[in-house]
């Protein structure tokens, strides 16, 4: 115990005391009375008469000072509130700690209130009105405030500088029935620590508006970090939350174990998600475990930025922009104008879950700028959305993103969507043992996928091992009917397959399935460390609608679709046979054209007065004179050059 | 308010049954002391006397044990104060903000030293420790990590005001073995005026640290530093999480005697930076004094995004991405997984540093969207590393989009070294160039061997300040040993190279091609050369392991590869001389092949029975005929495009 003044002198120090009684009657008229002073430091127990002394049961003297309008600071003491149990609060208690309550340092975290509760699940408070907590700490089991139970909406809840160690949640809702578009108008949740909790901030159900979620800790937790949305299962159906920010919280350490664990959640519309970490996650023996992304969203008009993901989830994406189910094609949350810029993902070699990098399965997204680095599987994918608004996403720009060190594909881009950029990543380390793919686009039977672009990406170390199949590049159309319609530029692109140590089944650029291909110009790539030139470009399969379709292809180096040679006719003879070098591409027609083939004499025809192309074939030509030569022999330089290829 | 007589809190405080005047009963849990203790907490239970007198020997006394006081407006005077070693902290707050002119002249608690210019250590923190609302004045460093042997829980610095110490919290030492000497720092909205260093947490760092809002104005060392031991951070230890937020360091004191000065210095893992800004350093007299970078760098896994910094530092870069001489590829501090994003920097007019751009020595970054507006030094500088080091061959550097502008010339950007997938694209450069050799954008391999994968593509580099006749090459590609190479792909395409408002272009070049190592797949297509008086490209050295190696040269505006004219071969001759009018690029047979050409005739053919070309040279061709053409003049147009360039 410190060693405390007396009395008199205390009254000494006080100026506005100085002339009156400290007896049994307060002076409650002076500014600044001994009642200001301890309503000021201990508020609480003056209004309430809780002890304080961590052994007193004071829930029944706190339950009983709740529902009165109160503003009470709470002294750094605890409070023991054994037998705590459900209650509604018609009025809510602003309440805050006489100084800040955090771990590490003494005496004792500050102001607690310690449910003595381990480990249990149970609601305590149901508030209808708004609440302020700040600089307080609580812990040992319950739920500290539930909406399940609110039927009108809370205007405004204040968590600041709030310690929770080993509680069930903090702030929870699961409810879905009430019919609000949201709860809470205004959620302030800052700087707060949640140690250990079985989930940290947990605003599920009809979510709240104008909720800044900054500066918080979460750690050790067992399910969800941080959660701001709309309700389940279908968030975007049931109301919607607007406005959030969420900035600087770290959400590390969180434990998975049931279903449907996230580090950071958000749903609702006009969201700014900034400078946020989630990291090391714990591993629960299930390495595909599913639905425990580090970062995943259903959001319209968001900016996702800045953000850090290090080993901290598993299933669909360390970022996942999510939007299924929604029922509106506008207002309503989920899907739809994404910027994730400037994001980095991490799977360390330590991490034992399975992680892929971003989940996209939304519309009008700008996607740039992030570095995806270890992946398991996939960089990124676009979800199909099979049946849904968002299954015809459009507007995707995908570009300007590393995707390093992955476990089997780059960018998988699946459905039949409109404007789709999949344009300069940057995509190296592709590693294993399985079928892998750069960058595929896959129609999956839904349909026509219309102006996809495949441009500007290099694609680099290759580690396919064990002639396992490798598409660099993969455009599928699954059923006989599914297409890619518009546009679709390959171009620019550097496939870098020369340090791969097995090769023997890996092509540039794979075309497959049957359905129609339109506009598809294949120009200016570079197909680097192939050494089979049949495995540059090729079509598995013949016929279908795609069959008699144009396919240009110019100005790639590494396919040689412009080749020059000499050739002679010898006198006395009047044809030579020019292998023209054109690459057997499987199943697209490599035969040139008449036109694509240029001779130019290297000295006169001597014994004729005419030399052309005849017999042209996939593999040679002909060139002829009218008479055979004579005198000397008919040379000539040839050049082959075609740029038309037609699917077989 | 209602306030309850001195008896009913009594009552209502059980463990306060003693007599409450004219003394206190100290042994209570509960006491009058406790109460007042809550409003001047310092002054009740450490009996600490004002200004004048000394507060010191009672401050020092009372450390001794746990406790939470908050800090009464008053000023203490600390005169005769020692270092102290903290078994535990106090936990100090102020019961208001503290700030410059507000709240009288003294800025409500006010701890003062005493000590101007002191650099003495007062605490070497134990326990965490949590300092909120207070000012503290008068030398002297407040916590001092140097000692330090076991990991801190958490330094909690809130609100402060820090005026003329020499550092709020240090650590100077590296000898200790820690991976970390503090597990959770929270530094936020602390005021750092005319301190010696501002936060300078140096040494084995800190993890867990969100340092957002604090202002540091005229210190003199050091603005925000969080990192792991100096000389070389990354091999000793790390810190990891890392938020540094909406900080502003302005008007640091950088002394030309001094060395390493940084508005902000960050070393570890997963660290987001976003929205600081660094400002206005104070000049010491030399413009090229190095190490006082205003954003350094040593990280693994950060977001730099949206960052602002003039006339803040000088040296390497205005953003520093560092992690030379690291031990590990991985799980060590610095240098991998940047993105470097929306950051803008600029050296205005008054700002007298020399102050380059962005220094990148680090791997698997993207770089883009950023605004360098700097005078006479480079845009970026890609660092070749030292031979050996893992970043001597930095792999996935993405460097995109970004503006690099210079008044008075420089280079807008050097890669040099021999790096793997680089990628220099969609960048805009104006203003480089000047009276001596300027450049636009360098790629150099400095004799360290194949560099791999190059990109530069869609560049715009313009308004060039090249005067005096001083050789600028807008695009220089240098091979510095002849065993150096560019493997793989190069391609140098869709930029426009603008030099028509240089003050004088007699010695601009487009493309210099320089040294002797090969240069593999490099095509150069569909760049605009813009204002050129010389040929745009050139090869300055012949020979050696590029020669006979193809160079593709197609589509740019600026630079004539294809041409088209008509010719006539007259009566009674067999020939005719045409010139072509391809552009000749220096040590490069700029010849065209025969099937480069293609003879259309416009006239019937009399007299002879064949036309071929002959006598291809850089400059012309021969259109002949078997036999001197009779009766009218033979007419032809011809067509000339050459795409195939080889080097000398």
């Amino acid at each position: 115990m410190p060693t405390y003044r007396t009395t008199g002198a205390l009254v000494a120090l006080f100026p506005n005391n100085s002339s009156g009684l400290i007896g049994n009657t307060v002076y409650q008229d002076q500014a600044v009375s001994m009642a200001d002073t301890l309503a000021g430091y201990d508020g609480l127990r003056a209004q309430s008469g809780m002890v304080g002394d961590g052994v007193t049961h004071d829930w029944s003297a706190f339950a009983s000072y709740l529902n009165s309008s109160q503003t009470a600071p709470v002294p750094p003491v605890v409070f023991n509130l054994t037998g705590a149990g459900p209650k509604t609060l018609t009025q809510t208690p602003t309440l805050f700690g006489a100084g800040p309550a955090l771990p590490g340092v003494s005496p004792n975290g500050g102001a607690t209130f310690d449910f003595m509760a381990p480990g249990s699940g149970s609601v305590t408070f149901t508030p209808t009105e708004g609440g302020i907590f700040r600089d307080i700490q609580i812990r040992n089991g319950r739920v500290w405030f539930d909406m399940s139970g609110v039927t009108v909406e809370v205007p405004i809840i204040s968590f600041e500088n709030v310690w929770a160690n080993d509680i069930s949640c903090l702030l929870r809702d699961g409810d879905i029935s009430a019919g609000l578009t949201r709860k809470i108008d205004k959620l302030i949740f800052r700087n707060n620590y949640l140690l250990s909790n079985d989930r940290g901030l947990f605003l599920n159900g009809n979510g709240s508006s104008r909720a800044w979620v900054t500066g918080n800790h979460v750690d050790d937790c067992a399910r969800f970090g941080i959660l701001v949305a709309p309700a389940t299962p279908d968030p975007q159906n049931n109301g919607f939350a607007d406005f959030i920010f969420y900035t600087n919280n770290l959400v590390e350490n969180l434990h998975f174990s049931g279903s449907n664990s996230n580090p950071i959640y958000a749903a609702g519309r006009y969201a700014s998600i900034m400078g946020n970490i989630a990291a090391n996650s714990v591993f629960s023996g299930d390495a595909n475990q599913h639905d425990f992304e580090s970062f995943y969203f259903k959001l319209g008009v968001a900016a996702i930025i800045g953000n850090i993901a290090v080993d901290a989830g598993s299933g669909q994406g360390m970022f996942a922009m999510k939007g299924i189910g929604r029922t509106n094609s506008d207002n309503s949350p989920g899907g739809w104008d994404y910027v994730l810029v400037g994001n980095v993902g991490v799977r360390t070699a330590s991490d034992q879950y399975n992680q892929p990098g971003i989940w996209v399965q939304c519309t009008d997204a700008n996607i740039g700028c992030n570095v995806i680095d270890g992946a398991t599987s996939y960089g990124l994918q676009v979800n199909k959305n099979a049946g849904d608004v968002s299954q015809r996403s459009t507007n995707l720009m995908i570009h300007d993103n590393h995707f390093i060190n992955l476990g089997n594909s780059g960018v998988l881009v699946e459905g039949a969507h409109t404007n789709v950029w999949a344009n300069r990543q940057m995509i190296t380390g592709v590693k294993g043992t399985g079928q892998q793919y750069g960058i595929r686009f896959s129609t999956q039977s839904l349909g026509a996928a219309i102006n996809y672009r495949m441009q500007g990406n290099t694609l680099w170390d290759f580690g396919t091992t064990a002639g396992a199949r490798c598409d660099c590049l993969h455009v599928s159309t699954t059923a006989g009917t599914d297409s890619f319609q518009g546009s679709l530029p390959i171009t620019d692109n550097v496939i870098d397959v020369s340090t791969s140590p097995d090769i023997s089944n890996t092509y540039g650029l794979t075309f497959e399935g049957t359905g129609d291909i339109q506009g598809c110009v294949v120009r200016g790539n570079f197909w680097i460390g192939f050494t089979d030139p049949t495995k540059v470009i090729r079509n598995i399969t013949a016929g279908g609608n795609r069959s008699g379709k144009v396919l240009t292809i110019l100005d790639n180096v590494g396919f040689a679709n412009d080749v020059r040679g000499t050739g002679s006719i010898t006198v006395g003879t009047a044809t030579v046979t020019i292998n023209h070098l054109m690459p057997q591409t499987p199943n697209i027609d490599p035969t040139p054209a008449p036109t694509d083939i240029t001779i130019q004499a290297t000295g006169f025809l001597f014994g004729a007065t005419q030399a052309r192309v005849t017999n042209i074939t996939a593999t040679t030509f002909d060139v002829v004179t009218d008479s055979n030569v004579t005198g000397s022999d008919f040379t000539f330089q040839w050049r082959c050059r075609k740029t038309k290829w037609v699917f077989s | 308010m209602a306030y309850l007589t001195t008896a009913q809190l009594v009552a209502a405080m059980p463990n306060t049954t003693a007599a409450i005047t004219p003394t206190v009963d100290q042994n209570a849990t509960v006491s009058m002391a406790d109460t007042c203790g809550g409003y001047d907490g310092i002054r009740a239970t450490a009996q600490m006397p004002v200004s004048p007198t000394s507060a010191w020997a009672k401050f020092s006394a009372a450390l001794t044990n746990p406790f939470a006081s908050p800090l009464p407006p008053a000023n203490f005077i600390m005169t005769g104060h020692t270092s102290q070693t903290l078994t535990s902290c106090p936990t100090l707050f102020g019961l208001s903000p503290n700030l410059p002119l507000v709240g009288g002249a003294m800025g409500t608690t006010r701890i003062d030293w005493n000590s101007a210019g002191s650099g003495a250590i007062i605490f070497t923190p134990l326990q965490g420790a949590i300092l909120r609302d207070a000012k503290f004045v008068g030398g002297c460093v407040i916590f001092d990590f140097g000692a330090i042997t076991t990991v801190v829980p958490l330094v909690v610095m809130d609100g402060l005001y820090c005026d003329s110490i020499s550092c709020i919290l240090r650590d100077g030492s590296i000898a200790n073995g820690l991976t970390r000497k503090l597990n959770k720092l929270l530094f936020r909205r602390n005021y750092l005026h005319s301190n010696d260093r501002g936060l300078f947490f140096n040494g084995n760092g800190a993890s867990r640290v969100w340092e957002q809002e604090n202002h540091v104005d005229l210190c003199g060392r050091f603005g925000l530093f969080v990192g792991p031991a100096t000389p070389a951070p990354q091999q000793q230890g790390y810190g990891d999480f890392l938020m540094v937020t909406n900080n502003l360091v302005e008007r640091m004191v950088v002394s030309q005697s001094s060395a390493n000065n940084n508005p902000y210095i960050t070393f570890g893992r997963y660290a987001a930076l976003l929205g600081n800004i660094a400002a206005n350093a104070i000049y010491s007299g030399v413009p090229t004094q190095h190490d006082f970078e205003p954003y350094y760098n040593k990280l693994g896994v950060a977001a730099l995004i949206g960052n602002v910094q003039v006339d803040a530092g000088a040296g390497q870069g205005m953003f520093t991405l560092k992690g030379g001489a690291r031990t590990n590829t991985d799980n060590s501090a610095g240098g991998w997984d940047y993105v470097c994003l929306g950051n803008v920097g600029l050296k205005s007019p008054l700002g007298n540093y020399e102050q380059p751009g962005i220094w990148i020595q680090s791997v698997d970054d993207n770089i883009s969207c950023n605004v360098i507006e700097t005078t006479g030094n480079y845009g970026f500088h890609v660092n070749k590393m030292t031979a050996g080091v893992p970043e001597e061959h930095l792999t996935n550097l993405m460097i995109h989009d970004n503006h690099f502008i210079s008044r008075s010339g420089g280079n807008a950007g050097i890669a040099e070294g021999a790096h793997k997938n680089l990628w220099i694209n969609g960048n805009i450069c104006a203003g480089f160039g000047g009276a001596s050799q300027g450049l636009a954008f360098r790629i150099a391999t400095l004799s360290h061997g194949a560099a791999s994968n190059y990109r530069l593509q869609g560049n715009t580099a313009w308004h060039c300040y090249s005067s005096a006749a001083a050789r600028t090459d807008c695009i220089h590609v240098k091979t510095d040993n002849a065993t150096d190479s560019f493997t793989q792909s190069l391609p140098l395409s869709d930029n426009v190279l603008d030099v028509s408002d240089a003050p004088d272009n007699s010695a601009c070049y487009g493309i210099t091609f320089e040294g002797t190592g090969d240069i593999q797949n490099c095509v150069v297509d569909g760049n605009n050369f813009v204002g050129f008086v010389t040929n745009p490209i050139r090869n300055l050295n012949s020979g050696g392991n590029r020669s006979g190696k193809t160079l593709t040269i197609l589509n740019n505006p600026g630079f004539t590869n294809e041409n088209t004219g008509t010719g006539t071969i007259v009566v009674g001759q067999a020939s005719v001389t045409i010139t072509h009018g391809l552009t000749t690029i220096s040590n490069m047979n700029s010849a065209p092949d025969p099937t480069d050409i293609f003879i259309q005739p416009t006239s019937v053919l009399n007299g002879g029975h064949q036309i071929r070309v002959t006598a291809i040279t850089e400059t012309t061709f021969d259109v002949v005929t078997d036999a001197a053409i009779t009766t009218a003049n033979f007419t032809f147009a011809w067509r000339v495009r050459k795409t195939k360039w080889v080097f000398d």
